[in-house]
């Protein structure tokens, strides 16, 4: 285990390489991008992103034991419907939650 | 290729596919009032030219006041155009605007606007920043360590993979070469919010620093005020990380005072990547980026495991999705603004 002090140590170096990578394109691209490859960016990498996100946060799911996801699947499931319905996204976020909360006690 | 701005004429099809004309001054003319229009952003989406659909939406979403992200934003039935102004846009026009802001959005009300904005944020950082200061605690760390770490580092994922390394005992190497591979998906986050930045000046520092996954999808998805921009930005940045302090710092005073995990809350976040994901379908309208995105990876949560799976899920689709929709292929791929 690390001391306090090397573990301070370690969310500097932590922190200035996180602060760097968000840095990046802003120091690399910054007058010199391509319109086209700007455009690329803009228009696909939201998609890909937030698609990626909800993938990933489904990958930590224990799918072979428990209830097998189904509470998240189910909660995920509402939240999309609601969104769909009434697009009113703190109503989607908050129903969803309030599902996956009942269900997880459930379960 | 994709509208620049607004099509004017008397032959407009209508504004986003909901019929109507425009005069020769750019006033929608086929509705009556114009009450809810000043609550309304108009849906121009920055340095994207394009709007997303408002078709099928609901008038009774359209509470007054209400200005939250797309995803959040009361959804206008048709009559919520009425007497909308449009404006021609000029390709070179860049960032667009939402041109309704600039008359009727001072500035006390922009930290209201950043504030609603935030507020799924709010629900998944309080909760899972709360969990991490309570791991952080009981792994035997002060709780001024962990409010410190939400300050300087302020990356989720990596602060909570950074408990498990410190109590592993890992070497500083071997720490900042997984910060850097799990972190490294924000190095592209910047690419899109280049020209919005631009006009943030001395803002523009924090605002880098400050682009999480959440601020990132927050940012990306609302339009770009025509004025205090920058001070919005601004604020969502400062709100999110107040947000993500502040549950850190409760976890960790309750680590230290009782143990108590609140079981389920953190599925918030999980809900936000949902309803932001359908707000970019709604926006893009093509299949290819979301089945290509889930499909690689849920591929690399396979290869990779759920450590893995975002950076190489995201790294891979987008090289995918690139080849598929080369930027130079005409009608394809990028709009202007």
């Amino acid at each position: 285990m690390l001391s306090v002090q090397q573990a301070l140590v370690a969310s500097f170096v932590m922190g200035a390489i996180i602060a760097g990578l968000r840095a990046a394109p802003f120091l690399f691209f910054g007058g010199r991008t391509t319109p086209a490859f700007l455009g690329f960016v803009e228009r696909y990498l939201p998609p890909v992103a937030m698609t990626a996100l909800v993938v990933a946060s489904y990958a930590s799911v224990r799918w072979l034991d428990g209830p097998h996801g189904l509470p998240e699947l189910a909660a995920g499931t509402a939240v999309a419907l609601l969104h769909l319905w009434k697009r009113n996204a703190l109503l989607s976020i908050v129903g969803g939650t309030a599902l996956y909360m009942a269900l997880a006690s459930l379960a | 290729m994709y509208p620049q701005g607004f099509n004017l004429g008397n032959t407009t099809p209508g504004v986003n596919g909901i019929p109507g004309k425009f005069d020769r001054r750019g006033v929608l003319r086929r509705f009556q009032s114009a009450t809810a229009i000043r609550e309304r952003i108009m849906p121009i989406q920055q340095g994207k030219g394009m709007a997303p659909s408002l078709a099928g939406m609901n008038p009774k979403r359209l509470a007054p006041g209400w200005c939250g992200p797309p995803g959040m934003r009361p959804l206008a039935s048709p009559t919520a155009h009425e007497g909308m102004r449009v404006r021609p846009l000029s390709p070179e026009s860049r960032p667009c605007y939402d041109e309704r802001m600039s008359s009727h959005s001072p500035s006390d009300r922009i930290a209201g606007r950043a504030f609603k904005a935030t507020i799924p944020v709010l629900l998944g950082y309080v909760t899972i920043g709360f969990a991490f200061g309570l791991l952080a605690v009981e792994s035997g760390y002060p709780a001024w360590l962990a409010v410190l770490m939400s300050v300087v580092v302020f990356a989720g994922a990596a602060q909570f993979i950074a408990i498990g390394l410190f109590v592993a005992g890992a070497g500083l190497p071997e720490i900042a070469a997984v910060t850097f591979m799990v972190n490294a998906r924000h190095a592209a986050y910047g690419l899109s919010l280049i020209g919005r930045f631009r006009a943030a000046g001395k803002f523009r520092p924090y605002l880098i620093f400050g682009l999480t996954d959440e601020t990132f999808a927050l940012l990306s998805s609302e339009p770009a005020l025509a004025r205090h921009d920058s001070a919005f930005m601004l604020l969502v940045t400062l709100f999110d990380q107040l947000w993500w302090v502040s549950g850190t710092l409760s976890g960790a005073v309750a680590g230290e005072l009782l143990p108590v995990k609140p079981a389920g809350l953190d599925f918030a976040l999980t809900a936000l990547f949902i309803v932001l994901a359908i707000e970019q379908a709604l926006r893009v309208r093509e299949f290819l980026p979301f089945v290509v995105a889930a499909a690689a990876t849920i591929l690399a949560a396979f290869a990779f495991g759920p450590r893995g799976a975002l950076v190489a899920g995201m790294a891979s689709s987008l090289v995918i999705v690139a080849l598929a929709k080369r930027p130079g292929k005409p009608g394809k791929g990028k709009a202007p603004c």
